[in-house]
């Protein structure tokens, strides 16, 4: 018990810590060195839920999407198309748009929960998904085509004109919220059924449960927060183009997953902090940017298989260990 | 629309010139899934390795003779880079999960991008064709290029090789039967190891001698690898992942409706293949000629 | 493994990988407080054969105002980034160079859209922002705004001037193909509505978008013949040029129709297609290094091979894409630096509006009303010419810029148009 009551005052001290950083953090960046790391730091955010989301189909529902890319960019697209052609108010379009996300979730996903081969999935997800790039692609009269959409119209209030602090406390207010509700589900009976749906199928089906169901259901959770990951991406960059429905972006998010480790709930948030910063750093030194990106997955691949953040976990725990003997 | 018959054939040829291609790629990643189990997304970077060797290799040595070395040296450094690839990095990682693989893979797409980058440059490239081979045949007011009924007949060849070689070796049986168990071909006291090599030297053979073969064709240039090794997954999941005989099917109908679909429907052509896909997967979820329990990967 | 070894064997690894980004890094230029110019174009993927020639040219320009001493004495410093030809990868690049290395002024871009994106950042961020390949007539029309200066040619400028080429021929069923993104579209657009101008009773008798970073256009040809047209308009770019007229050329299709094209009058494409390169197909360019033949483009000339010997790979047929339309950009910005005696943006535009240039076609003048630089377009026929590895245009026609720009009323009116919408 009394440990327990120990464990728990850790936690909220933990938890009062990371809050204070990421309240203190914007204006460290700002000040001591440059409005972009602010920019990054949020990017890092949005690549962060849409990580995690995803993570809530391929690390505990077990179903390998290749396809999430068409779920953040319809977020971002619905948002966008809404502001940009109709005189639709911003929130109303920020609610509207994850919402259109999982109703696509719920076609795609109600093609797809029942296919049970890894690659099968990928597969029946990507051809969803690039189906939707290549509507945005071709219907030039609807979506701007490959011109994409620039200059959306962002209130003042989380403008990122003139600084990007605002925008940094407004995404992460809405991140933070989203996160916590992944983890409640992720820790709810719902949760726990769909690891072990993901563990055993066979032995799930022979209780009498509609294996499809929990599925479906975790797939359009998983859809619509991708959504509110594109919508956020799209009010950041202020710009977006078909590319970020093309499967690159699925494949950029699944990485992000594996990078991090997908059996963590916070490992995605890693693997797309470490994949963000990568890109930007490396980018600004080197043209041959593949190479180093390719060699450190590589080498995580052959030393870290469990993901950077199972390797963190795994010395944490042995840490804890030690400490309690 | 006035169609005429022959304008429907030469669409049919052109769609099975594009078919071919897609086979040679396609059968060396069902080859190395099948036996395996490995998805290598790194494949179409042994494609793009080979048509850059082509190059190299139609500039050396110019004219006819040139156009041969190439289209059977290519394929051969190809595979021999296969092979280290396989004994330095994928070896290690057969025993641990899917997603891990296509990590790797996916990681060599990029380093082998920048080699590439680093010793051919950035230049625009394109190979040269023997002036026997550049021609076009006419029929009925249409003309096809001479060199598609070469691709075409260098698929058709390389598909008798594989089945004769599947149907009528020894060592076709054993990746039959290793394609089937997996776990079988080591329990019979036969070398996986060494059989997993010989697997993956065959399949990036495959893979270079597509991008000698298509080199001709288009113009080189990086990033050439991913414009291909989607459709090429299509075309593998479609057929039945593992299956040869899945992935000529895949093939031959992903030519097929991109061909008419242009005729019929040019501005959604490429959307076909797509639906195509997702409908396939939904009726028949372990593809056309795959197996219910190989679905499970 | 244990995790010592673990930890060994990484340390070693991020050795390993540090020394390889410290070795591949060029020297940083230790210049007392330069000048920096941001520099965003493609170094990888398909259209890195573009970004390479432009920056041999942006450096050219750069080191001739270098040479004259600079603005009093400081110095310009490129800084490039690749943008992998995606729109948002350049973004973020744009917005690295300009919140983190504090650059002066951006220039670049390749693709059009990635232009677009660019630009509307910059236009918030109020930063000079010098195009210098990107054609897509919308970049300096209806997109246009205060902040944007284009130095390379418009699409506007090019597809106009070949609509009228094209009037003075006898076709009048024609068929359009082209890569299906932002530039294709632009140039088709504006051949068109010069064809039409000229000549109202043309038609249209098919059109076909082949997708960007297509590799097969096997069915596509074949598809062309079917709709039996008079003449063929081709609108690629650096994306699907040369795939095409490749197949194109095994097809026949040279000889079955005559093929106006505006690229494959510019040294890049023909450097790589040689012999393929379709032989009585009529094409054009912004530039060439035979035509017109005086001092400042021979001396032009010199320079870029000097430049591209020092690489490693003397290139004696600058391209008019790749090559001198980023100088001419570079040549404004730097002009116009020396000129407002500052870098502050506000003088710079000042500055820049108006602005003549000497270029080896001639003096180029930058267009005040919509920042558009007023360069020529050569159309021609493609033939054999001896002394040269490939066919090069003959019976050269020159269309100045004047004859073929939208008018300033109708930019204005076009922007304005596509605000209220």
């Amino acid at each position: 018990m009394q440990a327990e009551r120990k464990n728990s005052a850790a936690k909220w001290l933990y938890g009062a810590i990371t809050a204070l950083v990421l309240i203190i953090l914007p204006f460290v960046l700002e000040k001591g060195f440059s409005e972009y790391y602010l920019y990054l730091a949020t990017k890092i955010m949005v690549w962060a839920l849409f990580a995690m989301s995803f993570n809530l189909a391929l690390g505990y529902g077990g179903m390998m999407s290749f396809g999430h890319a068409a779920f953040f960019g319809i977020g971002a697209y619905t948002c966008s198309l809404l502001l940009v052609k109709t005189s639709c108010p911003l929130p109303l379009a920020f609610v509207i748009a994850p919402f259109v996300a999982a109703g696509a979730g719920v076609i795609i996903g109600f093609f797809s929960v029942r296919i049970k081969g890894v690659f099968y999935f990928a597969t029946i997800t990507l051809s969803f998904a690039q189906l939707a790039y290549i509507l945005a692609f071709k219907w030039r009269s609807f979506t701007f085509g490959d011109d994409g959409i620039q200059g959306i119209p962002i209130p003042a209030l989380i403008s990122t004109d003139e600084t990007y602090i605002n925008y940094y406390f407004f995404a992460l207010i809405i991140i933070v919220i989203c996160i916590y509700v992944l983890w409640k589900i992720v820790k709810s009976p719902f949760g726990l059924m769909l690891r072990s749906l993901r563990e055993n199928p066979e032995r799930a089906t022979f209780v009498g449960m509609k294996v499809e169901n929990y599925r479906l259901i975790a797939f359009v959770i998983s859809a619509f927060f991708s959504g509110i990951a594109g919508v956020l991406y799209a009010f950041l960059e202020t710009a977006i183009s078909p590319d970020i429905l093309f499967w690159s972006m699925s494949g950029e998010v699944i990485l992000m997953g594996l990078l991090g480790g997908m059996h963590i709930f916070l490992g995605p948030a890693l693997g797309a902090t470490i994949m963000v910063l990568l890109n930007s750093f490396i980018t600004s030194y080197t043209e041959y940017w593949g190479m180093v990106l390719g060699i450190a997955l590589i080498l995580i691949v052959l030393f870290f298989p469990k993901g950077v953040g199972g390797l963190m976990l795994e010395q944490y725990q042995k840490w804890m260990k030690r400490k309690g003997v | 629309m006035g169609f005429d018959a022959s304008m429907l054939f030469v669409q049919f040829i052109s769609g099975l010139s594009r078919a071919m291609i897609l086979f040679l790629m396609s059968s060396g990643l069902t080859l190395v899934f099948g036996v395996m189990g490995v998805v290598n997304f790194a494949h179409g970077a042994f494609y793009m390795i080979g048509a850059y060797l082509a190059f190299t290799l139609t500039e050396i040595l110019t004219g006819f003779v040139g156009f041969w070395v190439a289209l059977l040296i290519a394929p051969t450094i190809v595979c021999l880079i296969g092979g280290l690839v396989e004994v330095l990095l994928l070896r290690r990682i057969y025993e641990k999960e899917h997603l891990l693989q296509i990590l790797l893979t996916y990681a060599l797409i990029f380093v082998f991008n920048d080699i590439i980058k680093m010793i051919w440059g950035v230049d625009l490239r394109i190979v040269s064709l023997p002036p026997a081979l550049g021609g076009f045949f006419t029929f009925f007011g249409h003309s096809f290029p001479v060199y598609y009924f070469f691709i075409i007949g260098v698929g058709g060849t390389v598909a008798l090789l594989l089945w004769l070689l599947l149907k009528k070796t020894r060592f076709g049986k054993l990746l039959r039967a290793s394609a089937e168990r997996r776990d079988m071909v080591g329990l019979l006291g036969y070398n996986v190891g060494g059989l997993f090599t010989l697997v993956f030297v065959m399949a990036t053979w495959l893979g270079g001698l597509s991008g000698a073969v298509i080199a001709p064709t288009v113009r080189l240039s990086l990033g050439m690898d991913m414009e291909i090794i989607i459709e090429c997954f299509i075309v593998v999941i479609v057929g039945g992942l593992g299956n040869i005989w899945g992935a000529l099917l895949g093939a031959l109908i992903a030519g097929q409706i991109y061909a008419f679909g242009i005729l019929f429907v040019p501005k959604y052509a490429m959307a076909f293949l797509f639906i195509l896909a997702a409908v396939i997967i939904i009726f028949r979820p372990y593809g056309l000629l795959g197996k219910p329990a190989q679905a499970r990967g | 493994m244990s995790f010592q070894k673990k930890i060994k064997s990484l340390m070693l690894s991020s050795g390993l990988i540090l020394a390889l980004v410290l070795t591949l890094t060029p020297g940083a230029a230790l210049a007392e407080k330069p000048i920096k110019i941001g520099l965003i174009d493609p170094y990888t993927g398909a259209a890195a054969a573009f970004g390479k020639p432009a920056l041999i040219c942006w450096k050219i320009a750069v080191d001739e105002f270098n040479a004259r001493g600079g603005l009093n004495g400081r110095k310009i410093e490129l800084i490039t980034r690749d943008s992998k030809f995606k729109a948002d990868e350049a973004l973020a690049h744009a917005r690295e160079l300009l919140l983190k290395e504090r650059v002066d002024f951006i220039g670049g871009t390749t693709s059009s859209s990635v232009a677009l994106a660019v630009s509307e950042f910059l236009r918030k961020k109020k930063k000079l922002f010098m195009v210098s390949i990107s054609r897509s007539h919308r970049i300096t029309g209806e997109k246009g705004h205060k902040y944007i200066f284009r130095g390379c040619p418009s699409a506007a400028i090019e597809g106009l001037a070949g609509g009228y080429y094209a009037a003075s021929t006898p076709y009048k069923k024609w068929y359009i193909i082209g890569d299906d993104y932002e530039y294709g579209h632009s140039i088709a657009e504006n051949f068109w509505k010069g064809l039409k101008q000229l000549k109202p009773d043309v038609e249209l008798v098919g059109e076909t978008w082949p997708k960007v970073r297509e590799t097969d256009y096997t069915s596509y040809l074949t598809a062309i013949e079917g709709k039996k047209p008079e003449a063929v308009f081709t609108a690629f770019g650096a994306s699907g040029l040369i795939p095409f007229s490749k197949q194109a050329k095994l097809f026949g299709l040279y000889e079955k129709f005559p093929v106006f094209c505006f690229g494959l009058g510019d040294s890049v494409f023909p450097k790589a297609l040689k012999q393929n390169t379709p032989v009585g197909a009529f094409a054009a360019t912004n530039y060439t290094s035979y035509y017109p033949d005086t001092p400042a483009n021979k001396a032009f000339v010199k320079k870029y091979v000097a430049y591209t010997t020092k690489e490693g790979k003397p290139d004696p047929y600058p391209s008019g894409i790749a090559a001198f339309g980023p100088y001419c950009a570079a040549k404004f910005l730097t002009e116009a630096i020396l000129k407002a005696g500052s870098v502050d943006t506000e003088k710079v535009i000042k500055a820049l509006e108006g602005l003549t240039i000497q270029a080896a076609v001639g003096p180029i003048t930058m267009r005040a009303c919509d920042h558009q630089a007023m360069t020529p377009v050569f159309w021609g026929k493609l033939a054999k010419v001896s002394g040269y590895p490939f066919p090069i245009m003959t019976e050269i026609v020159e269309t100045p810029a004047d004859k073929v720009m939208p008018t300033c009323q109708e930019i204005v009116a076009a922007r304005k148009a596509a605000k209220s919408k």
